[in-house]
């Protein structure tokens, strides 16, 4: 849990050593509220007092502005099933439990909402629970759903990986193209033919892609250093981290090699989720409780 | 129709090359004006080859221009003119496949897409942008984007529709970046043409440039369209490399 000043203007957090809001620019920690503020309310959900200027309850965490009555977290023990927040330091944090039905996930949209995650599409994805299942439904979000990797598993070409701070997608090489002449005789001149058998492509923030990487054997491990591929400026990367085979049916073997932070593969449009799977959405990683 | 001068066969006028054997069809004959120049071929041990004469007023030249040029099939039937006038040189890359490039002397100002050969090599620079948000204001994810600048990337063919592949690609950061066989922030380390240090991009005030760093075989940028060049400078066309001398 990070320790820091919550800006009475528009809920940021900032920095303990902060005197300004970084969001909004509002002194912070001075109780010289500009002009009459709006007078407290009762929470929705808890009862508890809540300030005029707050969009959230204190105490349980419920959006008090009228938005959305829901609560968010930390409510009743009633389900056992739940969403819970792993923070930068590895320890759980929030928890958000659900209930028959579904719960949107996004920054401005759902019970469980990142309104500082910019990450995150306003409307991400939905978490449907049924019957004691559940599922996550990626709802058209940019960025998408990652899930961790439980055990080696086989995709496709074309799939997303997140490996440390690194997105990387998996591809089969192209077929090569053998040399043939234009229209007029002219034979194309170009690198010299190095025949590859599998190319990984980074992208950056922003969309470009970075470093195409193309691999003349079958198999390419990927961390911080002595690897194929290596990240050394990466603080979220294992030195080695994880492998990739490529398989004769144009498939490729994902396999974790005990990173501590894991290796996510980008989920299709919807899937079931069980127990103990590790979910990014954005920035926030999230642990599945099943009850 | 327009008989081939290499194998005889008859080709409708609009073509520039013979579609029997693809030698170069009769060019229009330019009025050849007084003896200005030689392009004089540079054999791989640096010794030089045979000459070929530039005139006064506009030369083309391209596969099918004389012996010098006809074996490399990486020419085209019209791939470069130079004109020369005023005791001006002027050269342009007349339409060819595979450009006309020139051999790095000193800084070069790189623009956006420009391409260039090292060793064996044939590679495009990329300029890249900061990230932008977008419209709904989500930033899209990636690795971190550490203030890259341009991407570098090897060019691997070309399809029959023309549509050009993609190979290995190396984003830039920092102030600048050097590339070599055996030294540098990027290896070439299979080609036994690019020199340990060869070559280093740069940015400065927002303006990237390309330098040889005294590479045994040189850096070449493909000309976009024209530029005025003094005597003395090396061409790449196609597999040889030529020496454009003054007479």
């Amino acid at each position: 849990m990070t320790l820091g000043l919550v800006c009475d203007a528009c809920d940021t957090l900032s920095p303990l050593s902060a005197t300004l809001c970084s969001t909004c620019g509002a002194a912070l920690g001075s109780k010289t509220v500009p002009g009459p503020s709006p007078a407290p309310r009762s929470c929705p959900n808890c009862g508890s007092e809540i300030p005029g200027q707050h969009r959230f309850c204190g105490f349980c965490g419920a959006r008090s502005d009228g938005a959305d009555l829901r609560p968010v977290w930390l409510a009743g023990p009633s389900t056992k099933t739940r969403l819970v927040l792993v923070g930068t330091d590895g320890q759980d944090s929030l928890s958000f439990p659900l209930t028959d039905g579904e719960h949107v996930a996004g920054r401005l949209e759902g019970a469980v909402m990142f309104p500082e995650d910019r990450l995150l599409s306003p409307r991400h994805a939905t978490f449907v629970l049924q019957a004691g299942k559940l599922w996550v439904r990626d709802d058209g979000s940019h960025n998408g759903v990652y899930i961790r990797l439980r055990a080696p598993k086989i995709v496709p070409s074309g799939t997303l990986l997140l490996i440390g701070e690194q997105l990387i997608r998996v591809e089969s090489a192209l077929p090569d193209v053998l040399p043939y002449p234009d229209h007029e005789g002219t034979y194309f001149y170009c690198s010299p033919h190095r025949t590859a058998r599998l190319t990984l492509v980074q992208f950056l923030t922003g969309g470009d892609v970075g470093l195409i990487y193309r691999s003349r054997g079958d198999t390419v491990t990927i961390g911080r250093e002595l690897n194929d591929v290596n990240f050394p400026e990466d603080p979220y990367i294992s030195g080695r981290h994880a492998q990739i085979v490529a398989l004769e049916d144009g498939r490729f073997q994902i396999t974790d090699l005990g990173s501590k932070n894991g290796t996510f593969e980008k989920v299709p449009k919807i899937v079931q989720l069980f127990s103990g799977d590790q979910l990014l959405l954005g920035q926030q990683l999230l642990r599945i409780e099943l009850g | 129709m327009v008989n081939c001068r290499n194998c005889g066969r008859a080709n409708p006028p609009h073509l520039r090359a013979c579609q029997y054997c693809g030698h170069a069809l009769a060019v229009e004959s330019v009025p050849r004006g007084a003896l200005r120049g030689r392009l004089v071929l540079v054999r791989p041990d640096g010794s030089e080859g045979g000459a070929h004469p530039l005139f006064e007023g506009a030369n083309i030249l391209g596969r099918g221009s004389g012996p010098l040029f006809d074996a490399d099939s990486f020419l085209s039937p019209v791939h470069l003119r130079c004109e020369i006038g005023g005791g001006r040189f002027v050269i342009r890359d007349a339409g060819s496949l595979n450009g006309v490039f020139l051999k790095l002397t000193e800084e070069e100002p790189l623009l956006d897409g420009a391409i260039l050969r090292i060793g064996q090599e044939l590679l495009r620079f990329d300029l890249m942008r900061p990230p932008k948000l977008l419209p709904d204001g989500t930033e899209v994810m990636g690795s971190p984007h550490v203030g890259y600048w341009g991407r570098l990337t090897m060019i691997i063919g070309r399809t029959q529709d023309g549509r050009i592949i993609d190979g290995t690609s190396f984003p830039l950061a920092g102030e600048a970046v050097t590339i070599g066989r055996e030294r540098g922030d990027i290896l070439f380390s299979e080609d036994g043409y690019v020199s340990g240090q060869h070559a280093r991009f740069s940015i400065r005030q927002g303006r990237t440039f390309l330098q040889d760093l005294a590479s045994s075989n040189g850096t070449y940028l493909r000309i976009p369209a024209e530029r005025v060049v003094q005597p003395g400078i090396f061409l790449l066309l196609g597999q040889q490399l030529f020496r454009l001398m003054s007479v």
